[in-house]
């Protein structure tokens, strides 16, 4: 290229959100046709996946990928707020999915708050950059609500405190993208079976390793989104562990605050755009002025409530269990927006095969998940009572 | 109207479960099977369900509504990959317009599916949906407007032309016909299908897309019931939480409150006037409408992850009660003819 990027034009500690985002408004805008997926919609998931890596590795060349994230690995600096700005943005152009997405937010943070430094600065770059996916080996079988009852086995070859590598047996389920990435955060127990919250170490596992077998699931919608993870005697060194040992379940909760947040603000960006998609298709009268409106007043409200956790996250607060009533505001508008494109879209979303109707049906099926992954909606509103409205322990 | 089964009721509510029980579906991978479907098919067919509203020589069906509500709701209640609904509302058409029926007929409807389709001749202007098609597809039946009424009129569909439509619904099959399919009046018919049989043909789709919402139900709520007692979280089963217990608890009652509303509805087609019918119809879709898909999604919510995979057959009811809810209108249709057909409100004004 010859013209400097915009990017690097920025200051990443002084710029504002607002000069960000017309920077970035601007260089999409400039680099649309590039940007664009190439497949046409609706899409298999290998497309999106490719999609996803193909942006994430323009916007890192040209320095957007880079704001928000620590110096350390590889980023520019600046409030992760930036980031979570370019999630967004690129979420309401339908550049990627948000749900591919948002694995970055879940997982990077994580990975730099826990990990060596030296592994941290060595594949967070990868990831930014589109070089590598990775997934998030939490559920079990027999552990989905309860993740402190998981089972899958790390023994240390030799004395746990001097051991140089770890064995692991097991499995893991519904492992998102799992097929497609290169490494996992993984969940495993090193202590006693019973030991729950406390005997469990995490680890970041190459997904080539020896041992390692991932069987694909096909989802609700017929995608094979997530899938099966066989852990059969796979060495990992020891100096893959992230935090300490027995520690996991502080690497697990420190999930929660951009999941939470980055993400969440993703994914309402690309709400309002379903929202707007469906405008522009329902007939307009005043059943759909009705419906359209209940489900935006649910989206603002959501937004509005993410904003301000956001805002909380970058002064500093630690986020908790609040973060319940974030997590049940986004599954149910989430599923009321659906909910409207069925009710307004009459034979569309139950016969159409076109473009269309298999677009909106399959969206329409995987949000009824929304109240399932990244913890239950039962679960938020047992920690909502419990611990914010104080109506007795967590038993 | 007497809500106890009589014993030939009970008898036909014993044989549909029976016979969904044996050849019905009990696993997803189970769609795939084709001998079984076929003897499924066959069984339907030779039990003589499919004839149930044919005329019986005097003009009248040779079975009630609530028979074959009966046979609707037991059939779903496996979500038996049988067609049922499609051919019975066809022949039922037939009859009332005094038509020889042929074969295993099927309706075309509006592409919204909120009625049959009534076509101009010599051929078809927009795309239509045949739904809940036999595998021996039958003739297609449309209707064409004429003074005082209708009159049957036969879709000639074109093989090639016909979309390999799968929809969301994986156990019946619909297919989309694209425009320019002929359209011929069928010969022979001995009377013109007023507006008042129409309203009561329409009363026996609500009646009968109730009927198979409430066996959606049944049948969902009981694997939904049976996971929560084997699933175990926290060491105990997923079902001794009140959360669970509660959403579990709100199904049943939207499933009894749609058990009773549907019988209403199957019992006013024959025993009611068309108008009044056809009302008692469209209150019990808007109902069971409605509460179907809470119910399957209350089902999906208690298997958590598993209920978001293929391989749980939960999203087979869930993905037929969107099909039997759309097909004749969901809810909100069915509140917005109410309120035309009974409150008098006049479209266009606001
Ligand atoms: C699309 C999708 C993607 C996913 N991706 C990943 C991933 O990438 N990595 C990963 O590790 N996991 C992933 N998961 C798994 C997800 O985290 C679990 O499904 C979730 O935690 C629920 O666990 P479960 O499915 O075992 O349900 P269960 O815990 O068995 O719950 C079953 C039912 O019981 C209820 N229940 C459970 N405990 C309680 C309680 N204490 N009080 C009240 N009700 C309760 C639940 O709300 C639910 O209704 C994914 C799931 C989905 C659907």
């Amino acid at each position: 290229m010859t013209t400097p990027s915009p990017a690097a034009l920025l200051d990443a500690d002084r710029v504002t959100i607002a000069e960000y985002r017309a920077a970035l408004q601007a260089w999409l805008d400039e680099h649309h046709a590039e940007l664009a997926p190439r497949y046409s919609p609706p899409g298999t998931l290998d497309e999106h996946v490719a999609q996803m890596q193909r942006v994430k590795s323009l916007l890192f060349d040209a320095g957007w990928m880079r704001y928000g994230w620590p110096e350390r690995v590889g980023g520019l600096g600046g409030s992760p707020m930036l980031r979570t700005e370019l999630g967004a943005s690129i979420a309401a152009r339908d550049l990627t999915d948000p749900g591919l997405y948002s694995l970055i937010e879940v997982l990077a943070p994580t990975l730099i708050e826990f990990s060596p430094p030296a592994l941290a600065a060595k594949v967070v770059p990868r990831l930014l950059s589109g070089a590598e996916m990775w997934c998030q080996g939490f559920s079990e079988p027999g552990t989905g609500s309860d993740l402190s009852s998981l089972a899958c086995q790390a023994r240390p070859d030799g004395d746990a405190a001097t051991a140089s590598a770890w064995i692991i047996n097991g499995q893991k389920v519904w492992t998102s993208l799992a097929q497609y990435a290169d490494r996992c955060v993984l969940l495993t127990r090193t202590g006693p079976p019973d030991s729950r919250h406390r005997g469990i170490t995490a680890f970041f596992v190459d997904m080539d390793s020896p041992g390692i077998s991932v069987a694909p699931l096909e989802m609700i919608n017929g995608m094979r989104e997530f899938a099966e993870v066989f852990f059969d005697e796979v060495v990992v060194p020891a100096d893959r562990m992230l935090g300490e040992l027995h520690g996991g379940w502080a690497v697990a909760m420190s999930i929660l605050p951009y999941e939470r947040s980055s993400c969440f603000w993703q994914r309402i960006a690309y709400l309002y755009r379903r929202l707007q998609l469906l405008v522009d298709i329902a007939p307009d009268d005043d059943r759909t002025a009705e419906v359209v409106g209940d489900a935006f007043v649910q989206l603002h409200a959501l937004r509005a409530r993410s904003r301000a956790t956001q805002h909380r996250l970058a002064d500093g607060a630690t986020l908790g269990a609040e973060t319940s009533i974030d997590k049940l505001l986004v599954a149910t508008a989430e599923q009321s927006i659906y909910d409207a494109a069925r009710r307004l879209l009459p034979g569309v979303v139950e016969m159409d095969d076109g473009v269309i109707g298999a677009t909106w049906r399959s969206e329409y099926l995987y949000s009824r998940a929304a109240t399932i992954y990244g913890g239950t909606a039962e679960v938020q509103r047992n920690i909502i009572a419990r611990r914010l409205l104080d109506l007795g322990d967590d038993g | 109207m007497d809500t106890r089964d009589t014993p030939e009721q009970a008898e036909l509510r014993r044989a549909a479960h029976q016979l969904a029980g044996q050849l019905g579906p009990s696993t997803v991978a189970d769609l795939d099977d084709q001998t079984r479907a076929k003897r499924l098919a066959v069984a339907v067919h030779d039990a003589g369900w499919l004839e149930l509203r044919d005329d019986r020589g005097d003009g009248e069906p040779l079975a009630g509504g609530v028979e074959a509500a009966i046979l609707a709701e037991g059939l779903a209640e496996t979500v038996a990959d049988v067609a049922f609904g499609g051919p019975v509302l066809a022949a039922d058409l037939a009859r009332r317009c005094g038509a020889a029926n042929l074969g295993t007929p099927v309706v075309a409807y509006t592409p919204d599916l909120l009625g049959v389709a009534v076509l101009e001749t010599p051929v078809t202007t927009t795309a239509l949906h045949a739904v809940d098609l036999p595998a021996d597809g039958g003739p297609v039946y449309g209707l064409v407007r004429v003074g005082g009424g209708y009159r049957l009129a036969q879709v000639r569909v074109d093989g090639a032309a016909i979309g390999a439509d799968h929809g969301a619904d994986l156990t019946r099959s619909t297919c989309l016909i694209p425009p320019g399919a002929t359209v011929v009046e069928v010969p022979g018919q001995r009377r013109i299908l007023t507006d008042d049989e129409l309203a009561s043909w329409t009363a026996l789709g609500l009646a009968l897309t109730s009927a198979d919402l409430v066996g959606l139900m049944r049948g969902v709520l009981e694997l939904a019931v049976a996971y929560a007692v084997e699933r175990r979280q926290f060491g105990v089963p997923v079902g001794s939480f009140q959360a669970v217990q509660h959403l579990l608890a709100d199904a049943h009652c939207l499933m009894e409150g749609s058990i009773s509303v549907a019988l209403h509805a199957s019992w006013a087609v024959d025993d009611l006037p068309p108008a009044d019918a056809r009302t008692a119809g469209r209150v019990a879709k808007a109902y069971c409408a409605r509460a179907a898909r809470d119910v399957c999604e209350t089902a999906v919510q208690v298997h958590g992850g598993i209920g978001n995979t293929w391989e749980c057959l939960v999203h087979v009811f869930l993905r037929r009660a969107l099909l039997s809810s759309q097909w004749f209108g969901d809810d909100g249709e069915q509140l917005r003819q109410l309120e035309r057909e009974r409150l008098g409100t006049v479209d266009g004004l606001p």
